[in-house]
């Protein structure tokens, strides 16, 4: 093996510095191209003067050394293309061409790029949701290293327990604990919702995530129930609702009509653990709980599994291990409280991103898969318009092709210009695709789900490198599918006919299946079922809205009320008028 | 009978200067005239000794199918 690997990288190597070179020698083109006159006149220069020392007569002796010598332009050309980057200046060539071809037919190049533009934005809309919802990384420390626990048949675990498995916790380097809660925020006419996440002390040290500015919460937060109201904001809620001013540290803010000192602002791009749309933006101590909902405390009570416990692995513990310890504890925790703790031994571990079970991301994954498929037949159908018009224009470009064909391009040639015009073409209309994208995206952002979802959800697609990556490849693979089949009908044309009687002259014979007729039938088929698609949704959508729900739903509505006191006596004199 | 020109001498040193087998210095003559003067390197001396072994190896086998025959 090493030895592959030995001769592999000396291939690697040599490679490389044949290219570097290469392009040094581009560089010094004018020099190697005097030096290579000159070494070739001294060559013939010396043979010349061995001539005349034979006695040769001068015009013989010139004579007879370029004989010797063979052909000189063809060696200098031969030379000279060992020297240049052939492929890299035939490129650079083909792109001006091309280039000057699109200018040339505004009318044709803006049609394609429309086409196309509404293709690729598509894909790139679709795309930089799926990778918001379900790719990127968590913004935090070694996320491969963090493990969710998962009680088996339980919402989550209870407070209590999760203070027993902390105490007596072997694997994890930290233990922390979070759930997400829906706040009001500030006071009066003002008065909005928002994320909140209640968390342990140690929950920023776990993830090893740093605030932008302040600092975070210290497992002095874990102490007595209510005596620690501070919070810390996250930067988009900060950008929002305070300018992104600095002096938000220090000041207090009113969540649930309770007052809480800011102590910190997290940096952009931490948006806690929640996969998807779940973004919380104000995290404060989990033993404030009953301060913010009064008459719910939730702190000691063993069987409301409500609390979200997660763990990042000591260096050199696995899963398997770490999984095998929680188990071990949990099932003693189940011994000792069999009432409130029952089936907390079929506890399992699963790394942190995939909370709440495989089968809601699954599903998820189906959803988006399916919304690939639906805009990929959109891309397809672009792709087939834009080779029909290319098509039509390879037509009038025959006699173009036919006269460079007999000036002795070869066919290869012409189908490399041919394709990267086309890709030309689609990096067009991937950049228009992009445009698009974002005017899409900021319409996706500015969409509220209309039913009450327990927190505010936030969908936040924004294009990053993997996005304009995609687009990238999407729009070079898009290239290459409308650009290949024109091409190859253009050059295959028969080269003496057309050169006899000229590009109108050639009638006669019509293909039944010609390439044109294909894509016509193609583009029909796939928009068939594109509208068939369509219809069916609109068909489901009508039919869920009539799905009886088993009660009268006429004359009956719900409200979700802000009551703006936390004064137990008011909510439930507000209860009695409401429901008197 | 192959007829090759003498100046095909010189894409060959150009294609082997490009591979870093030999090295080329702009010197002068005995008659003081400017010349261009290659030198074998040290990959190209290794590349040359792998080629001689295996040219040799080829005539080898070449000589032992011609005396088996």
């Amino acid at each position: 093996m090493p030895r592959v690997m030995n001769r592999l990288l000396h291939y690697l190597f040599q490679f490389v510095s044949q290219l570097w070179r290469r392009l040094l020698s581009l560089l010094r083109r004018g020099r190697h191209e005097r030096e290579m006159e000159e070494e070739m006149r001294f060559h013939l220069e010396m043979q010349i003067e061995q001539n005349l020392a034979a006695g040769m007569a001068a015009e013989e002796a010139r004579y007879d050394a370029e004989r010797q010598f063979g052909n000189q332009t063809w060696l200098k050309e031969v030379s000279r293309e060992m020297w240049s980057l052939n492929s890299i200046e035939t490129l650079i060539q083909d792109l001006r061409y091309g280039s000057r071809m699109l200018m040339k037919n505004p009318g044709f190049t803006l049609i394609a790029v429309l086409t196309l533009a509404l293709g690729i934005g598509a894909n790139t809309a679709i795309f930089s949701l799926v990778n918001t919802a379900l790719l990127r990384p968590l913004a935090v420390e070694q996320p491969e290293r963090l493990a969710h626990l998962y009680p088996r048949g339980s919402q989550g675990t209870s407070f209590p327990n999760y203070r027993d498995l902390a105490a007596g916790n072997q694997a994890f380097s930290e233990l922390a604990g979070h759930a997400v809660m829906r706040l009001n925020f500030g006071q009066g006419e003002t008065m909005t919702r928002v994320a909140g996440e209640l968390v342990t002390g140690n929950y920023f040290a776990a993830l090893g995530v740093r605030p932008m500015i302040g600092r975070t919460f210290g497992t002095e937060t874990d102490g007595t129930p209510g005596a620690h109201p501070v919070a810390v904001v996250g930067n988009g809620f900060w950008r929002r609702k305070f300018n992104s001013d600095p002096a938000l540290v220090g000041q207090t803010i009113t969540l649930n009509s309770q007052k809480f000192t800011v102590i910190g602002i997290m940096p952009e791009g931490f948006r806690g653990t929640w996969p998807l749309v779940i973004a919380p933006e104000v995290w404060i101590p989990v033993t404030m709980q009953p301060a913010l909902f009064p008459g719910a405390n939730r702190l000691e009570n063993r069987a409301w599994g409500w609390f979200d416990v997660f763990g990042r692995l000591k260096p050199g513990i696995s899963l398997a291990q770490a999984q095998a310890a929680v188990v071990l504890q949990a099932g003693r925790l189940a011994e000792t409280y069999p009432e409130e703790n029952r089936g907390l031994e079929r506890t399992e571990l699963l790394p942190l991103g995939t909370i709440r079970g495989a089968s809601f991301m699954q599903a998820i994954s189906v959803f988006a898969g399916l919304l690939g498929v639906i805009v990929g037949l959109v891309l397809l159908i672009a792709c087939a318009n834009v080779a029909n018009l290319l098509l039509a224009r390879a037509a009038l470009r025959r006699q173009e092709v036919a006269i460079r064909l007999a000036l002795g391009a070869t066919r290869w040639r012409l189908l490399r210009q041919f394709l990267t015009e086309s890709i030309l073409l689609a990096f067009a209309g991937g950049v228009g695709g992009c445009l698009l994208a974002i005017w899409l995206m900021g319409m996706i952002r500015a969409y509220r789900p209309p039913a009450q979802t327990p927190v505010p959800i936030e969908i936040n697609p924004s294009l990053d490198t993997r996005t304009l990556g995609f687009t990238l490849l999407v729009s070079l693979l898009a290239g290459v599918l409308f650009g290949l089949a024109p091409a190859l009908h253009a050059i295959r044309s028969a080269l003496v006919p057309l050169l006899k009687e000229g590009a109108g002259a050639i009638g006669g014979k019509v293909a039944r299946f010609s390439l044109r007729n294909i894509l016509v039938v193609g583009q029909v088929a796939v928009s068939l079922v594109l509208l068939i698609c369509a219809g069916l949704f609109l068909r489901s959508l009508r039919q869920a809205q009539n799905i009886d729900p088993g009660f009268e739903t006429e004359r009956v509505l719900t409200a979700s009320l802000k009551i703006q006191s936390s004064n137990q006596k008011i909510s439930s004199q507000l209860a009695d008028f409401l429901f008197s | 009978m192959i007829q090759i020109g003498e100046g095909s001498l010189y894409p060959a040193l150009y294609r082997m200067e490009l591979k870093g087998w030999i090295k080329a210095e702009w010197g002068v003559t005995e008659n003081n005239r400017r010349a261009k003067y290659y030198k074998l390197t040290r990959t190209g001396r290794k590349q040359l000794e792998g080629e001689v072994a295996s040219y040799a190896r080829l005539t080898e086998a070449i000589a032992k199918v011609l005396q088996t025959a």
